[in-house]
């Protein structure tokens, strides 16, 4: 077990190596491991994974990223154009973002301190804030950029110059949202038909397979990354394309996790492929480059072939930056719901209340608290008050495992009082 | 809100902060609790939280201190309306100096209106933080809306820390270009930006210090809210100061002050972007220091009825708000209530009062 031999056991991490032996009826309530479902050994791996695949995504994008940027700075140096420097400067913003994102996914992997008992994870959802509120701030630059251009009316502005140098940009940002986004499109097949040919197929495929389950031993470790890392998801997939349908053996890589979890409820939001939250801001902050790119764009169509119509320019820039900050805020939702630590969506936290009162010996249930510390990892406290003759092991024991295969909540801390 | 009440006005001594209200901070203090456990009751725990200058000890006999009254209106305290009165000063005033500069063409006064306008809107962000903050917890938010406030002060910081950023890129781009004439229109602008921004500071002058001690939610976004106009008027001032220098002859004025300025306002922010970053990072309560846990964990092992403490997590919800949870296994056939409460009672004294205990026992 990857221990977090911290020195002091003060109050957090005690090491605890506890063989799942051992444990038995008990296994339930104790986590294994020191930190539980943040960083245990399986739940490491994947994540480590998982943040490994997305930091290689973004530093290519980086790269690429850099390399446009020089070839435009030398070009506005060379053009003697105020106009591609500035849009140098915009994909500079670019390499900014991607950095920050970088550097979330990079910190959130820390390990756990006595000062930061969570560990880092937090870390992603600040460098999700910082990158949104990025792209707000360019927002606001590029509207003040189209209203210095409506003042300063004179023949400064050539349209075509400013229809060329954004469509170059509109091409560099195309090729970096194909880059970044790509995956999800295929993580989510396997539940959505995407609009991917082969992704339908396997949907079918799946459908007909989801009782071989017996193949399974041969494939056992891509259960493993079947949630995690989409990467290996969408290579699996494709190396299955030709197989046919009778191969029972590339089963149902992802059925099968459906499978395994007897109930079909609220568990399944946690099966879902998430793209990792960096990564999307990311991959946003790209798509509203773009989609300003476009705006930009028809400003310059339009100034080139009127010049006097340059209140359009304006009127452009504006709707298109009113869009870009439409496509930011369901994310900025999420976060500011994270970071208020508010019950998540995909928790109904009535219906646990109920469940939970329902059980027998349970009298009430109050102070519930059900937050996360970032988008997937969900914690849970509460106090429980039961009967007085009630054994409270046993209804710990029910409790958390309730919760456990009903919500898929894994860190729970119950406090269990009599009435 | 402690500010509110005329007895409060003048500085109230606390025997455990000092002074609060509205007197001079630099006097203020917070002296740690000890950890003896209170002798008499759990329901009156000495807490950062509870302790007001509103409340009385126990001890003097005078029972529960006199409820306030309701009041049905709530026109908001003190600091939201010297909040409101600023916000309105700062629209009006970057809306003539956008309408301005669009009708006489002027560059220099449309990029200020719109610095202006983020910044009003940072100050609308954190009037509305200041108003849904005191919404009770519901279903949803079981924790209440008081993070709103670390929240605005976050946002605040951050923004600072942009416009310290694009003021050093604004002092290199001086610094190449060398066009150093677009300073001068500006002055009655700055002049009167910094008039604005001063009696901004004045308003929120008790928190116009660069590291504060937190006590609860308001304080952060007060002092985000201070430290934003008073960046602001660094900013004016260093205008000022550039055009008057250039006036002089002296060379690279511009590069200098800009400079300057960006520096200073970076050092100012930097605290409380830290503070704010570290309550939303879910960092442990800082006005316990970690020796206190461990004492803690050392006075419950030594309990004969407990095997070991594990998983003790502890985070702040909002400054003077300490929430935990712990996990603790117990022997078997030993009862667990009165352990329960004996662990309740000694995080009380540490100032943590929502504690979730899971005793396993085997």
């Amino acid at each position: 077990m990857d221990g977090h031999n911290s020195p002091h056991p003060q109050i957090a991490e005690v090491k605890m190596d506890i063989s799942p032996s051992a444990s038995g009826a008990a296994g339930n309530k104790i986590c294994r491991g020191a930190a539980c479902d943040f960083s245990d050994s399986s739940n490491a791996s994947k994540d480590a994974k998982e943040r490994f695949a997305s930091m290689r995504k973004l530093i290519i994008a980086v790269i690429l990223c850099v390399i446009f940027m020089t070839v435009e700075v030398v070009g506005g140096i060379k053009a003697n154009s105020l106009a591609i420097l500035t849009d140098a400067a915009h994909l500079l913003s670019d390499v900014a973002a991607f950095a920050i994102s970088l550097f979330s996914l990079w910190a959130a992997g820390w390990e756990a301190t006595p000062q930061q008992s969570y560990g880092f994870f937090r870390i992603e959802i600040l460098g999700a804030l910082v990158s949104i509120q990025l792209i707000w701030l360019l927002a606001g630059i590029l509207v003040y950029e189209a209203i210095v251009r409506l003042i300063k009316d004179s023949g400064e502005v050539q349209g075509s110059l400013m229809f060329a140098v954004s469509a170059f940009g509109l091409f560099v940002n195309i090729i970096m949202a194909v880059l970044l986004g790509h995956d999800h499109g295929h993580g989510h097949g396997h539940g959505h038909g995407h609009g991917h040919s082969h992704d339908h197929s396997h949907d079918d495929s799946d459908d007909d397979h989801s009782h071989h389950e017996e193949q399974e031993q041969g494939h056992v470790h891509h259960h493993e990354h079947s949630h995690g890392s989409s990467i290996t998801v969408t290579t699996h997939h494709h190396h299955h394309s030709g197989a046919g349908q009778h191969h029972g053996a590339e089963e149902p890589l992802l059925k099968h996790e459906a499978g395994c979890e007897s109930t079909q409820s609220g568990a399944k939001a946690a099966k879902k492929p998430r793209r990792n939250i960096n990564v999307h801001s990311a991959y946003l902050h790209v798509l509203g480059d773009s989609i300003q790119s476009i705006g930009v764009m028809i400003g310059g169509a339009v100034i080139w072939y009127k010049p006097e119509w340059k209140i359009i320019d304006l009127i452009c820039t504006l709707i298109f930056s009113v869009i870009v900050l439409f496509t930011t805020i369901r994310m900025l939702r999420n976060i500011l719901e994270v970071l208020m630590e508010s019950t998540p969506r995909e928790i109904d936290a009535t219906r646990l209340e109920r469940g939970l009162c329902e059980m027998e010996g349970v009298v009430a249930v109050h102070e519930l608290h059900i937050w996360a510390i970032t988008v997937g990892k969900v914690l849970l406290a509460c106090h429980v008050t039961i009967t007085q003759e009630a054994d409270a092991d046993e209804i710990l024991d029910k409790v958390i495992c309730y919760i456990k295969t009903e919500y898929n909540i894994s860190h729970v801390t119950i406090q269990i009082e009599r009435q | 809100m402690a500010m509110d009440t005329p007895k409060a006005k003048e500085a109230a001594w606390n025997a455990n902060y000092g002074v609060v209200g509205s007197g001079d901070r630099r006097l203020a203090f917070s002296r740690q609790l000890s950890l003896v456990s209170s002798n008499a009751n759990a329901a009156t725990p000495r807490l950062a939280r509870s302790d007001s200058s509103i409340s009385m000890p126990p001890q003097l006999g005078l029972g529960a201190p006199p409820p306030k009254p309701k009041k049905l209106l709530y026109l908001g305290s003190r600091p939201m309306r010297r909040l409101a009165l600023l916000l309105a000063l700062n629209v009006a005033y970057s809306a003539t100096e956008l309408a301005i500069g669009l009708f006489t063409g002027r560059v220099g006064l449309v990029s200020d209106a719109f610095h202006l306008t983020f910044g009003c809107g940072l100050l609308t962000f954190s009037l509305f933080a200041m108003s849904a903050s005191r919404t009770k917890p519901d279903n949803l938010y079981t924790y209440g809306y008081k993070r709103l406030e670390v929240l605005a002060a976050f946002t605040n910081a951050l923004f600072l820390l942009f416009l310290c950023f694009s003021l050093a890129v604004e002092a290199l781009h001086a610094f190449m270009q060398d066009e150093s004439e677009h300073k001068h229109y500006l002055i009655v602008s700055a002049v009167t930006n910094l008039l604005v921004n001063l009696l901004g500071v004045w308003f929120f002058r008790s928190y116009a210090r660069v590291n504060i001690v937190y006590r609860n939610a308001e304080d952060m976004n007060y002092h985000s809210v201070c430290l934003h106009v008073l960046a602001d008027s660094i900013r004016s001032a260093g205008l000022i100061l550039a055009s008057w220098f250039l006036s002089l002859g002296v060379e690279n004025a511009e590069v200098l002050c800009l400079g300057i300025v960006s520096v200073a306002v970076f050092m100012l922010v930097l605290p409380l972007f830290k503070a704010t970053g570290n309550i939303l990072l879910q960092i442990a309560p800082g006005n316990v220091p970690p020796s206190a846990f461990l004492k803690c964990c050392r006075q419950i092992t030594a309990c004969e009825d407990v095997c070991e403490v594990r998983q003790g997590r502890f985070w702040e919800l909002v400054p003077g708000h300490a929430v935990g949870s712990l996990s603790i296994r117990v022997k078997n056939g030993a009862d667990d209530e009165s352990v329960l409460e004996y662990v309740h009672g000694l995080y009380q004294d540490l100032g943590i009062q929502d504690l979730s205990i899971q005793a396993d026992d085997l």
